[in-house]
């Protein structure tokens, strides 16, 4: 029979986004355990021999128990032969405090089928056909090529050879790495696939190499700007040695990370007319000097996008900056007939002080209209 | 040469393997299965239904006219092609008739009456439910003691369905005892887990909560909308009557999911046959001096407080039927005074069977106005009291004379003025080019319909066999004669049902041969008449829904020319001119109303008189019974009918601006964007179709080869068709030979055209399974146009499995794969140039010299690599459903939260309150009782801060439930069936 893998990496459970509001920032805390469940689901569809998840998992390496406690609830609800291999990474290391530490909860109740990589030379036999070999990290930053460090295969070892690690490998060019991994260490530790964990997008590092090496990136991406996230890594391991590990990404994540910059009214409305914006951190920047009425249905659209109590949200996370959405202050401002008398007054005697105070003035009369519309 | 086994397997299973809804195949299989042309509009919704049913359904709401009976004839015939053996259609019970007509005529399929007691509604079928009947005890424990179905239907929604929000608690807990909406609640327990289709119009006619009440037929979760309290909290303003300020558009999103609209204006473009209108005319008749008497006579007469005729427990029902058959004509006014006469008679001949004299009565009244249906008929009037001892002889004895008077006058007089104003409208139509001189004539009366044939015979040029009888039963030598013409002219395969045969048979004497057809009520309830554009309202029902059907048998999808309605009114007869008035100008049912001499009477301020008639129709008829009822006098029915005007006018303005409200949350207002959809449609149709009708000519051919049927084709006025030899191998009934038709919606009478439920595929599906299972050894001859994958192995040998691999997530599908390695390991890729191989020419050799190095164990897992390649590529289909829904369970938990939020902020404001009026209170009585406010306000906030919790850490029942059924849904594992394997060479 031929072998299937499941490749998962970097959860980063427990991580915060304090530049969230609470309740956004619990959404996106819990997405992030959601897509355990996805996971392991997944692994049960696919039918997988193994699930192999390459490091930071959780995003410290003592995180509270709210996270591991769901970890820890989603494999003991399943009954599964299947071995899940659980490698510390940099943030969550293997050290005295850890949770993977044999004295912590969280490894003392996890079930026979989840194994935990908590030495150098570790192995572990998938089925007649396979072996896994790993090394977990230590501390949260070091120079070891953890790959290198991996068991060679012996003579005449025919197996299937995973190697699993957590680092980063040399190809960006004068990027600062750490625990790096080597460009060939697969082929040179005579292994059939390298499954790592660190980037978060997914990446077959060396495509053109006879045994793949892989990032399958963050489940759920963890911040703007992070491409090819939301993904697991399939793995199809031909018995026939002769043909490489066949990869494809799969999707198991749902939020959508973006970044917008208005500097129009009619862009922010391109944004409100997405109707797709439910499972989406949206980082939304104004940058715009707008007459009186466009400033109004910028604040609309922010509100309606933002949800309160009486209407719903819009967008899933909102961050608004608005500093630059600016007032075109030298725009005439048409004042509705049926005002006060004594507003009336006012405004005859702002708009002569815009004479000498524009800006002032100008202001003023603003702030005049706009409560005067809300009385209305 | 027969084709081979690998081959005529492989084509078969490609033919029929269950495709996804969004696969134009699957859209024009359903369309092949019926005679019908569907418009891109009807196909999106076919799409969209297909779509849904796994997930629980949806709601059909294009607006009236746009063939939402063909939508769901799609959608039916699809499912039952697909292998579905159990569809319940519940329906008002006067469109049973026409659903079976329209079921057979475009589909082929015969549905059955449940409440029929011949029916086995336990076995495969379509079963017709009138819901009164799904409703009643009977129909209700019949139809929950069955299997389940694979499909329920409901149509005309909401008009009893919508009220299945009443039975929901103020806590949003269904009430299972409720005393409201009945047979929603009983109907809903039949339809169990089983998906449901609903259908209607005016989804939205009151209140929101009809809406969420359909919806909830359609959303097994319930967390589309929530529970109704969160509902009415979280979206509704008014008491339901509109939206929430700020929450319309995510109301329309949420609807967008189950509910799909076509609006006329987004569809006419697409249509062969444009939309028509409806004009009336109205012919008034002067009533000779005699026949007005005796009409004011009678009417006094019938507002008499006490009659001996109309005593005891029918009362009810033989005044209102009496007064029925008086407008109707004076035949049905004479003979329903002698039927009066008769009971008094029998009251003085000591007869002690007075309740039966006077059931006896009722029941002559309802057999001449075909009464049968409970929901409309006058068996549902209460029931007095058996009548006591109170005859008095010579009461009985003045009034028996008073009506035997009536019986002379009536028999007496000298002319009939309606009926000559019929005969004058009839002679007008009959002025008409001859191909628009058919005109169907409505009567509630039996007497008055066979009184109106002969005169019709006498006055006018029509000779007999120009006017069609069509009445509820049809057993008239007549009606015989045209069934046995109808079965001539339709040497088909199709049997349907006797009823639906004469009926069938009469509609066709009408459209062939007939020039006039007078119909009884039971016409009007499903006859298809399109073909005809005038019709004669000889009397007029009470129950506008009842006009509104009659008119809708010509002015119907699929007419072509603007509908005239004729209608009759005595002039000086206010009353009836009242009625009429409330009609056309609060129902808008007639169009523009013009006199005889065409000058505009009256101009409809809509063209929605289906959505009024149905919001406003009962109510009207039950209006007019009580008037009829309680008046005392001629003049105060007419105040009366002036009020009742008043009173609709009001709910009309109120129904309005409902509308003006909610209108936008079910219809899209990007109409370009809709009609860009439907385009894409229109433009891909075409070739799908050929693709197919290509793809069903190769497998039938194949099989008849195999067969050793000789069989050609060649096309005959446009059509093209297959002729079939005869062969008892063959099905019946087709082993005589036939010839069927390969594309195109109406084939020549009583040929079939070919489809992949069609019996002849059916059969040569299964040859094809038969003989193409188990191993093979074959050469694979190349041919000119293989793929140079292919072109680079001449020479080299293998092994090859087809496979199919059974996806069932949110849709399922069925995928083909042919997987083939060679010897030296190489798989032949790309998948594509796998399949090319199984369609390359081949023969079967004998055992190999050298036998194969590439091993069965090999092949295995070279198709274990294709399965796992294969799921991925579907997953990513499935994705799209899985996280809408796991987004719908989000943000049901935010409604939730939302709702506690604000009942939060209500607390804090009361302990707010509380504080201050504790700060300023006097006494130590006073501040306590302040005080404990405060603490009864915390304590509040305090468990609605837990239950906010709660729900943030989505400790929800509900939530988890379905959660862990998406779950399930996504990522269920597919299986594999191994439908053959073969060793080959490739020459």
């Amino acid at each position: 029979m031929a072998l299937t893998v499941l490749h998962t990496a970097d959860w980063h459970l427990g991580r915060r986004f304090p530049a969230f509001e609470r309740d956004q920032e619990l959404r996106l805390t819990r997405a992030r355990l959601d897509a355990v469940g996805r996971i392991l689901d997944l692994a049960d569809s696919y039918n997988v021999d193994a699930v192999l998840c390459a490091g930071d998992l959780f995003d410290q390496p003592s995180p509270p128990e709210e996270w591991w406690g769901g970890v820890l609830r989603e494999f003991q609800r399943r009954d599964w032969q299947r071995p899940v291999v659980l490698l510390p990474g940099n943030h969550d290391p293997l050290t005295p405090n850890s949770l993977y530490h044999p004295a912590h909860p969280f490894r003392a109740r996890l079930p026979d089928y989840v194994h935990v990589v908590d030495a150098k030379g570790w192995q572990l036999s998938v089925g007649e056909n396979a072996v896994v070999v790993a090394a977990p990290c230590t501390s949260h930053a070091g120079q070891t090529d953890l790959a290198a460090s991996l068991p060679r295969r012996e003579p005449g070892d025919d197996r299937i050879r995973i190697g699993l690690v957590h680092g980063q490998t040399f190809d960006i060019e004068g990027h600062q790495t750490n625990f790096p991994i080597a460009r060939g260490t697969a082929a040179d530790c005579g292994l059939d696939y390298l499954a790592i964990g660190d980037t978060h997008a997914f990446r077959d590092v060396e495509p053109t190499a006879a045994a793949p090496t892989v990032y399958p990136g963050a489940p759920e991406a963890t911040n703007f700007g992070e491409r090819d996230t939301g993904n697991v890594a399939m793995v199809f391991f031909p018995l026939d040695r002769r043909r490489r590990a066949m990869v494809r990404p799969e999707t198991v994540g749902s939020w959508t990370w973006r970044e917008e910059t208005c500097t129009s009214i009619s862009a922010l409305r391109a944004v409100r007319a997405d109707p797709d914006l439910r499972r989406t951190v949206l980082r939304l920047t104004l940058d715009m000097e707008v007459p009186m009425a466009e400033y109004d249905e910028a604040e609309r659209i922010l509100d309606e996008l933002a949800g309160s109590m009486a209407a719903t949200p819009r967008v899933g996370v909102l961050d608004v900056h608005r500093q630059e959405l600016r007032l075109a202050t030298g725009a005439p401002i048409e004042f509705d007939a049926d005002l006060p008398d004594v507003l009336k007054v006012t405004v005859e005697q702002l708009r002569l002080r815009a004479e000498t105070e524009p800006e002032l003035a100008g202001r003023a009369l603003h702030h005049l209209y706009r409560l005067a519309r809300e009385t209305a | 040469m027969p084709m081979h086994p690998i081959h005529r397997r492989y084509y078969a299973e490609d033919l029929v393997r269950l495709r996804r809804a969004g696969e134009r195949r699957r859209q024009v299989a359903s369309q092949r299965s019926g005679r019908v042309d569907p418009n891109p509009h009807q196909i999106d919704a076919v799409m969209f239904a297909l779509r849904r049913i796994p997930q629980g359904g949806c709601i059909l709401a294009d607006e009236v006219g746009l063939g939402k009976t063909i939508e769901a004839g799609l959608v039916i015939a699809q499912l039952l092609a697909e292998g579905a053996t159990r569809i319940l259609i519940v329906l008002p019970r006067p469109l049973l008739g026409q659903w079976q007509n329209e079921l057979y005529d475009l589909f082929g399929i015969d549905a059955v009456e449940a409440a029929d007691p011949a029916s086995d509604i336990t076995a495969d079928g379509v079963f017709l439910a009138g819901r009164e009947y799904a409703g009643a005890d009977t129909g209700f424990k019949r139809l929950s003691d069955a299997p389940p179905f694979d499909l329920c239907l409901i149509d005309e929604a909401h008009e009893v369905f919508a009220g299945i929000y009443r039975r929901f608690d103020r806590d949003g807990i269904y009430d299972e005892h409720s005393r409201y909406a009945r047979t929603a609640h009983r109907v809903r327990q039949i339809i169990g887990a089983s998906p449901v289709l609903l259908l209607t119009a005016t989804p939205i006619q009151n209140s929101l909560n009809e809406l969420w009440g359909l919806v909830q037929y359609v959303d097994p979760t319930g967390t589309l909308l929530g529970d109704r309290p969160v509902f009415e909290d979280v979206f509704c303003s008014d008491e339901g009557r509109g939206a929430a300020p700020g929450q319309t558009e995510e109301l329309k999103r949420r609807l967008d999911a189950v509910v799909k609209r076509t609006l006329r204006r987004q569809a006419q473009e697409f249509l062969d046959k444009p939309f028509v209108g409806r004009r009336a005319q109205l012919f008034e008749y002067l009533m000779s001096p005699a026949e007005r008497a005796l009409y004011d006579d009678v009417t006094e007469y019938l507002l008499a407080p006490r009659l001996y005729a109309f005593h005891g427990s029918a009362r009810q029902l033989l005044l209102l039927g009496f007064h029925r058959r008086m407008a109707s004509s004076t035949a049905a006014l004479a003979e329903s005074l002698e039927r009066v006469a008769g009971r008094l008679r029998a009251l003085l001949g000591g007869d002690d069977a007075d309740s039966a004299a006077s059931v006896d009565a009722a029941a002559a009244f309802a057999e001449d106005l075909e009464e049968d249906d409970q929901s409309n008929g006058m068996a549902t009037q209460p029931q007095e009291s058996p009548a006591e001892n109170v005859l008095e002889t010579a009461g009985v004895r003045e009034e028996l004379a008073r009506v035997e008077d009536f019986v002379r006058r009536a028999r007496a007089l000298p002319q009939d003025s309606k009926a000559g104003s019929l005969v004058k409208a009839v002679r007008l139509v009959m002025d008409h080019p001859p191909d628009r001189r058919k005109m169907v004539i409505f009567t509630e009366s039996l007497t008055t319909q066979d009184y109106l044939r002969r005169l019709l015979i006498e006055q006018t040029e029509l000779r007999d066999d120009d006017v069609t009888l069509f009445r509820g039963t049809n057993d008239s030598a007549r009606a015989m004669a045209a069934l046995r013409a109808w079965r001539e002219d339709n040497q088909g395969d199709r049997t349907p049902s006797p009823s639906v045969a004469v009926r069938l048979a009469l509609v066709h004497e009408f459209r062939t041969r007939s020039t006039v057809m007078i119909s009884s009520e039971a016409g009007a309830k499903g006859l298809n008449l399109q073909f005809c554009d005038t019709v004669v309202n000889y009397d007029l029902p009470w129950n506008p829904q009842r006009i509104e059907q009659r008119i809708g048998r010509c002015h119907r999808y699929g007419q072509q020319r603007d509908v005239t309605v004729i209608n009759f009114i005595a002039k000086d007869n206010e009353a009836q001119r009242l009625t009429f008035d409330l009609l056309s100008t609060k129902l808008d049912l007639f169009g523009d109303v013009l006199d005889m001499s065409d000058v505009v009477l009256q101009t409809p301020r809509s063209n929605a008189s289906e959505e009024l008639v149905s919001a406003l129709g009962p109510d009207f008829e039950n209006q007019l019974r009580r008037i009829w009822e309680r008046a005392r006098s001629v003049r105060e029915v007419e105040d009366e009918l002036r009020r009742l005007g008043e009173t609709m006018e009001e709910r009309r303005q109120e129904l309005e601006r409902v509308k003006k409200r909610t209108v936008g949350l079910i219809e899209s207002s990007l109409d370009d964007s809709v009609r860009d959809v439907f385009r894409r449609i229109q433009g891909d149709l075409p070739d799908a179709l050929a693709t197919l009708d290509a793809e069903l000519k190769r497998v039938l051919g194949a099989y008849l080869d195999a067969l050793d049927v000789p069989w050609g084709a060649d096309e005959r006025n446009g059509l093209r068709l297959l002729h079939i030899g005869a062969s008892r191998h063959l099905p019946t009934p087709f082993s005589d030979g036939a010839s069927v038709a390969l594309g195109g919606a109406r084939p020549a009478q009583g040929m079939d055209t070919l489809h992949p439920a069609h019996p002849l595929i059916k059969a040569a599906v299964a040859e094809a399974r038969q003989s193409g299972s188990g191993a093979f050894r074959v050469r694979f001859e190349l041919g000119p146009d293989a793929p140079a994958a292919l072109q680079a192995r001449r020479g080299s040998r293998g092994r090859l499995a087809l496979t199919c691999i059974k996806h069932r997530g949110f849709e399922r599908e069925d995928r083909l794969c042919v997987t083939a390695v060679f010897e030296d390991a190489e798989v032949l890729k790309p998948a594509a140039a796998a399949l090319e191989l199984v369609r390359q020419p081949c023969t079967d050799v004998g055992p190999l010299d050298v036998p194969l190095e590439v091993t069965a164990e090999d092949l295995d897992e070279v198709v274990d690599e294709e399965m796992f390649f294969d799921q991925s590529e579907v997953a990513g289909a499935d994705q799209a459903s899985f996280e809408a829904t796991m987004e719908q369970l989000d943000q049901y938990l935010a409604d939730r939260t939302l709702v506690l939020r604000r009942n939060r902020d209500r607390h804090l404001k009361r302990r707010a309150n509380a504080e201050r009026a504790r700060d300023g209170a006097l006494g130590a009585d006073n501040r306590a009782k302040a005080d404990a406010r405060v603490r009864q306000a915390e304590q509040e906030v305090e468990r609605i801060d837990g239950q906010i919790e709660e729900l943030a850490a989505r400790d929800d029942q509900t939530y988890r439930r379905w959660k862990t059924h998406a779950h399930g849904r996504r990522y269920t594992a597919p299986t594999v069936a191994r439908l053959l394997t073969a060793e080959f060479v490739i020459a």
